[in-house]
């Protein structure tokens, strides 16, 4: 008997109520909200119902998503098209667009990133990390200063709080990504060195 | 076990992600609507629906009808402070190097307005009046219809956003429009392309 993981109905209820009711519309109703709640959301119901599947596709996925690579550039491509003002205008506009955006960001962005993150190394993870956090400052910088607006559908104004609020999130994820280096796992990795330092000197 | 299946499947990811973010740009160069509706048009005129406009003085006119000269078409609101008062200030120039060149009647200005609740006759008067238009090269004018505004700006790929300092904020542009086609979408700072494209196309007409 298949018995259904809690994680999977609660993803699929969250993917129902953004896709169904206007909640998705209202959260679109904003670049801020489009850009930073409900495409993170979209991908993070990917991610959850990728983890509820993750037992049953181990073997598979030792096969063909073997150190995650795969994955995390799968998810990445997902995400990066989505960021292309062109199709997130678009989305607005028709849709077919806002069912593939919605569809991709789950399926081809959320769960491929879940199906990854464990299998990837810890450097591969850091890389990830760091990218991650430079396109947001990136894109960030990018729409405050930008005098033209890039989506047809927002205002001016719009976009620079996208801008500042990408920047806040930046320096905020910064942030939550460097405690663990000075009092989580690495702050341990990181004694043995003074030690080697001092045996050093006494040689 | 064998790392090529997974090897060979983030290869295959990168070349469909690559392949999906060029076919997404029209291979890098159209990044917004903006610029895609106006690649678009270029790529195939796009033509415009017979919808009967009003202008200011009472005459309808429609832009697919025969025999229309050139015609360049902006959307305007006349309680715009902005964008609208550089697109007519930018008209006003147009029509002076067009009277300076002797093509005045070739060309007709017709500056459309999207919000007709406020833009009656007077008011449209009044915009044509504040930029010295030309009469009746340049108009302003309306839709006969109301229910023919949404389709047409729907069919122009014009976005009308309600704001409340200034009224409406729209991606503003001018339009070209030759036997009832839209043949090119302009920025509304650039009249000197503009003003270059009116004259090769009159020059390929004559």
């Amino acid at each position: 008997m298949m018995r259904l993981d809690p994680r999977c109905i609660a993803a699929l209820a969250a993917f129902a109520v953004i896709a169904a009711t206007p909640a998705g519309g209202w959260l679109a109703s904003t670049m801020v909200g489009h850009v930073l709640a409900l495409i993170p959301l979209l991908v993070v119901i990917g991610f959850v119902l990728g983890k509820s599947l993750e037992h049953r596709l181990e073997r598979w996925l030792a096969l063909v998503n073997a150190g995650g690579i795969g994955g995390v550039l799968m998810a990445t491509f997902a995400i990066a098209f989505w960021m292309i003002p062109r199709w997130l205008d678009a989305s607005l506009d028709s849709t077919f667009v806002a069912a593939a955006k919605y569809l991709s960001l789950v399926f081809l962005a959320g769960m491929p990133l879940a199906l990854s993150w464990r299998r990837l190394h810890p450097i591969a993870r850091g890389v990830v990390k760091i990218e991650f956090l430079a396109m947001l400052f990136r894109m960030g910088w990018l729409y405050l200063i930008s005098p033209d607006r890039f989506c047809n559908n927002y205002l001016l104004t719009d976009q620079v709080w996208l801008g500042r609020a990408l920047i806040v999130v930046g320096i905020a994820l910064s942030i939550t990504w460097l405690i663990p280096v000075f009092f989580g796992e690495f702050a341990d990795a990181s004694r043995p060195p003074e030690r080697t330092s001092v045996s050093r000197g006494g040689t | 076990m064998s790392k090529w299946p997974s090897a060979a499947a983030a290869i295959v990811v990168l070349t469909a992600g690559f392949g999906a973010l060029a076919l997404g740009t029209d291979g890098w160069r159209i990044w917004t609507a903006e610029s895609a509706r106006r690649q678009a048009v270029i790529d195939a005129p796009t033509p415009l629906p017979a919808y009967p406009l009003i202008d200011s003085r009472g005459e309808q006119l429609v832009l697919t009808g025969d025999d229309r000269p050139l015609t360049v078409v902006d959307l305007i609101y006349t309680r715009c402070p902005t964008v609208c008062q550089a697109m007519g200030a930018q008209f006003r120039q147009l029509q002076g190097e067009l009277a300076a060149l002797g093509l005045l009647d070739r060309v007709e200005l017709v500056s459309v307005t999207f919000d007709p609740a406020n833009d009656d006759d007077p008011a449209l008067d009044g915009y044509l009046s504040r930029f010295a238009a030309i009469e009746p090269h340049w108009r302003a004018a309306r839709f006969l219809h109301d229910t023919h505004l949404d389709a047409a700006l729907d069919r122009l790929g014009v976005i009308v956003i309600p704001e409340p300092r200034v009224g409406f904020v729209h991606n503003a542009a001018f339009y070209l429009v030759d036997d009832g086609q839209v043949v090119e979408i302009m920025d509304v700072d650039d009249r000197s392309s503009l003003l270059e494209s009116v004259l090769r196309r009159l020059q390929e007409e004559s």
